[in-house]
């Protein structure tokens, strides 16, 4: 590889992603120059502006070797439980999607199988009190797993200060002797082969690299001078506006809050000392409202240019897959990464994990709107999914979805995805036996926040201030 | 919810008929009552003797003893298949049961490897497989609990008389309430309406009907392809072979090797197999560039031991039906499709489409989407093993028959060519969220058969060689000294050395 190794990466853009990338690559080749082009934020990049993360973000910041517990102390970043809906469906009692274990499985009989009868027949309780991070989550009570004990089997997210994130990020680049400078975006110079030779900048600076990322959000000026073709899933993705807002510091709560509607929906995201408030909706009239296109780059990949973040895929922020899918985006370039001829072959198979991986995202917000009774064009692998689930509650993971199948079953069945009949295999299992295992288990569960600190508590004992 | 039990009528009493039968009655006792119906003047087909690690997991789900049933079926261990002479005359490697190397800082360990072994060290990568170091000194021992272990890092399968497993299951399935009915199937009879099948008519002028039919009757497809006419998609433009010579012979004396061997031959390829008790043999073939009788003396002048039988000859042609489950039968086995038996995955391709039935099995009526997931499952599995077979033959270097200049040059499906060119820049491998195969498999045969990788993850460049080198040599010495505790196969096996 020597011979061929990518000696060079620049970045366009130095928000939350574009940062991420450089400590990424930073850290894994620690010989590659690295230059991230600080061009002024795009307000729809939401990668980089959104506190939402999902509960892979620990194995990222594992590899860049960025510390959880000074995030929290620094404020940057929060514990985040769950996502507590509500009026979603409308009608529906509140409920909470959370990472972890739901009950535990008798033998290869899936634990939902059992419930959902038990459910059908009223002896079984809402489907995240099965799960320890639900019941913490619902009790406002939180601590880190612990390994070897009942508290070992759940999962949780980060919720990120975004400004104090970026700044940590930054200052951990500086130290991997990545160069930033400011500058903004004036075009590509492209080589023979039609790739980029160089980036242009406004004040005249020219930034050659053997590689390029844009970073540099939904307008990707860089991807889009490369390749055009984009695919739109707005008939599938009904929202396209996002307003923003902030209030004083509420009950501190493990949750971030998701309201339902059929003209949008709203989310409360609790961050050290403030309120991220948001309204996701289709209103045009709403002149100052951030414009989100959903859809996906068709080759986020080409030539020497790799999109990631919003300029490879952009998607309203419910379950928080922006910054999820940016750090996807970059763990898989490492992975994949070709030699400096970014040959076809290489590019190729990226691209196809990466349009694999955003369609499985697209269809779990779709499942979502499905539910809030929007009149959505249904993608057909969604409608097999459901089909299945529907039927039987078998839910079948496929290859490249990101999504673990406790994520997507603990959507499908806090949505009111009932399925219709339990699986024959799973009727084995005497009802009333199972009826009672379950009462056994919910009361032990129940037993757990009790003795647990309140999530305010817990965080100031982690140092986390209070603003 | 309690619906009445489904009646299941299995057609076919092989390794495939009897494994379903045994699987629903274990696993679905209140929801399928089960008759099995099988004629002892049609014999069975038993290839199969080999099998991959997934047949221990088929043991365990039924509580089988897996000493009664090794001891049933004679059966010895199996650490993984060598192959003999694909890629050029003189080559051989294990396709082994395990991982080669444990992946360093994240990255597999093929990337490290394949640095060392452009500076011409790091010596061959099937050093680094544990289930290969055994298999060559043919010692066997289960693998170690702790996933820590280095001893962890395989698995095994089992190598068997397969017309013995089909009698020793069919006790398992009568002691769970399977009825078995003796006798030859002259006549089918449809529903008009819905055109399901409603009963077999037996040549004795019982009937008998059912709600599912499973179709276990071996190549005949007696329900889905004869009855039902389900469409054949042909495969035999990529995987030619049309015949197989078998001949079972004496062992030889020494060490039994726990591994299933493949030789190419100038037709096709041989299979040999020890067993406890004899040696399976056989020839397989394409009928387009071999006649019977020259494979018959082919496989005669090949085997090491006394012939115990005269060769015999079985027909087949690879590919699949269009749909496995069609209206209310399920075919599992050889009447849903043939893949020659290069990578043991006869008895694998069974037990998915009978976990699949017992996955999907109909609740009241039987749903479209039941059937279409099935039929998805089955076909994402076939499709895949068939690109991994077409492999072994396309990577190869052999111009000495024309047989070989065909397989070599054909064309070859897209989803493979773009595997092969995705491992040959820097030994990159498509990950597969289940089924067959995953990366080692694809690492051993690639390899084995001469596409090594150009380049690497760049990511490998900052190891300093020296400690690199040193770190690869500990871990192969390591291996060598672990695996010489191990005992002897046959001591592993119980049987005098």
């Amino acid at each position: 590889m020597s011979d061929r190794a990518i000696r060079s990466l620049a970045i366009l853009g130095g928000g939350i992603v574009g940062l991420s990338a450089a400590a990424a690559f930073a850290r894994a080749l620690p010989l590659l120059a690295i230059t991230v082009i600080e061009t002024p934020p795009d307000p729809a990049a939401l990668a980089d502006r959104l506190p939402g993360s999902t509960s892979t973000i620990h194995r990222f910041h594992a590899s860049i070797g960025l510390d959880e517990a000074a995030l929290l102390r620094a404020g940057a970043a929060v514990p985040r439980l769950g996502l507590r809906f509500e009026h979603w469906p409308e009608g529906r009692d509140a409920w909470y999607h959370v990472h972890g274990e739901h009950g535990a499985p008798a033998g290869n009989i899936a634990f939902h199988q059992l419930w959902a009868r038990a459910r059908r027949e009223g002896r079984a309780d809402a489907w995240h009190r099965y799960a320890v991070a639900g019941l913490l989550a619902e009790a406002g009570k939180f601590v880190h797993p612990q390994p070897g004990t009942p508290l070992a089997s759940f999962d949780y997210a980060l919720r990120l200060e975004p400004e104090r994130y970026r700044a940590i990020l930054a200052a951990l680049t500086d130290q991997l002797r990545v160069t930033r400078l400011a500058g903004g975006f004036d075009g590509v110079e492209r080589s023979a082969d039609g790739g980029v030779a160089a980036l242009l900048l406004a004040d005249g600076q020219r930034v050659e690299a053997d590689l390029y990322l844009d970073a540099a959000g939904p307008a990707a000026p860089l991807a889009s001078a490369i390749a055009e073709g984009f695919e739109d899933w707005s008939a599938t993705l009904p929202f396209d506006r996002l307003d923003l807002g902030e209030a004083p510091a509420s009950a501190v709560d493990p949750n971030d809050t998701l309201i339902g509607g059929g003209a949008g929906w709203q989310f409360a995201a609790p961050l050290p000392g403030k309120t991220l408030l948001g309204r996701v909706h289709a209103d045009r009239k709403e002149g100052r409202s951030i414009a989100i296109r959903p859809g996906r780059r068709s080759a986020p990949w080409t030539h020497n240019v790799l999109a990631l973040g919003d300029a490879a895929v952009a998607l309203d922020p419910l379950h928080w897959p922006n910054l999820h899918l940016a750090q996807i985006g970059i763990v898989r370039a490492i992975d994949l990464l070709p030699g400096r001829d970014c040959h076809p072959i290489e590019i190729a198979e990226y691209n196809r994990r990466a349009r694999a991986e955003a369609e499985h995202m697209r269809d779990f917000q779709a499942l979502h709107y499905l539910h809030l009774g929007l009149p959505i064009a249904v993608p057909e692998s969604l409608t097999r999914i459901l089909a299945l689930f529907e039927r039987r509650g078998r839910f079948v993971h496929e290859d490249e979805d990101s999504l673990l199948e406790e994520i997507w079953i603990s959507a499908l069945l806090g949505l009111g995805v009932m399925p219709q009949a339990i699986d024959p295999s799973a009727a084995a299992v005497p009802a009333d036996a199972a009826a009672a295992g379950m009462a056994e288990m919910r009361a032990g569960l129940a037993r757990l926040p009790a003795r647990l600190p309140a999530y305010a508590d817990y965080l100031a004992r982690q140092g986390v201030p209070a603003r | 919810m309690n619906q009445p039990r489904k009646r299941v009528i299995v057609v076919g009493g092989g390794t495939a008929g009897w494994m379903a039968a045994s699987a629903l009655a274990k696993l679905l006792p209140h929801a399928a009552e089960i008759e099995l119906i099988e004629s002892a003047e049609i014999g069975i087909v038993g290839v199969g003797e080999a099998t991959l690690p997934h047949l221990r997991a088929f043991i365990e789900t039924l509580g089988l003893d897996e000493a009664a049933f090794m001891a049933a079926t004679h059966a010895t261990w199996k650490l993984g298949i060598e192959f003999r002479d694909f890629g050029k005359p003189g080559d051989r490697y294990l396709h082994p049961f395990g991982d080669f190397g444990r992946p360093l800082h994240d990255i597999p360990f093929l990337q490290w490897w394949l640095r060392m072994h452009a500076l011409g060290r790091g010596g061959d990568i099937a050093d680094y497989s544990v289930a290969n170091v055994m298999a060559e000194q043919r010692r066997f021992a289960r693998p170690a609990k702790d996933p820590d272990a280095l001893l962890s890092t395989y698995g095994y399968a089992y190598q068997f008389d397969a017309t013995r497993f089909g009698p020793f299951l069919r006790a398992f399935a009568e002691g769970h309430g399977v009825t078995r009915t003796e006798g030859r199937i002259v006549s089918v009879e449809r529903d008009g309406a819905s055109g399901d099948i409603a009963a077999v008519v037996l040549e004795s002028g019982e009937r008998i009907a059912g709600d599912l039919f499973v179709d276990c009757s071996g190549f005949r497809s007696l329900l889905l392809g004869d009855a039902l006419g389900e469409a054949w998609e042909d495969w035999s433009h990529w995987l030619p072979c049309d015949r197989a010579m078998a001949l079972p012979c004496a062992s030889s004396p020494g060490e039994i090797e726990p591994l299933t061997r493949a030789t190419a031959m100038p037709a096709g390829w041989r299979w040999r197999i020890p067993l406890q008790h004899r040696v399976g043999n056989g020839y397989v073939y394409s009928s387009a560039y071999l006649s019977d009788d020259a494979a018959s003396a082919a496989i005669l002048d090949a085997v090491e031991g006394e012939p115990l039988a005269d060769p015999r000859v079985l027909r087949f042609k690879a590919g699949r039906r269009q749909r496995s489950w069609s209206h209310n039968v399920i075919a599992v086995g050889l009447a849903s499709g043939f893949l020659e038996p290069l990578e043991s995955t006869s008895i694998y391709l069974v037990q998915v489409a009978i976990q699949q039935l017992i996955a999907l099995f109909p609740i009241g009526e039987i749903a479209d989407v039941d059937r279409d997931a099935f039929n998805d499952q089955v076909d994402y599995e076939y499709d895949r093993i068939r690109d991994f077979l077409i492999l072994h033959y396309h990577a190869s270097t052999r111009d000495d028959s024309e047989f070989w200049r065909y397989v070599r040059h054909m064309p070859i499906p897209d989803s493979l060519a773009e595997k092969i060119e995705l491992f040959r820049r820097a030994g990159r491998v498509q990950r597969y969220s289940r089924g067959l195969f995953f990366a080692p498999s694809w690492i051993a045969v690639m390899i084995g058969q001469g596409i090594v990788p150009a380049g690497w993850d760049q990511r490998v460049d900052v190891a300093d060689p020296r400690a690199l080198g040193e770190a690869l040599d500990r871990l192969r010495s390591q291996i060598a000294v672990e695996v010489a505790t191990l005992p002897g196969h046959r001591a592993a096996l119980g049987l005098s050395a």
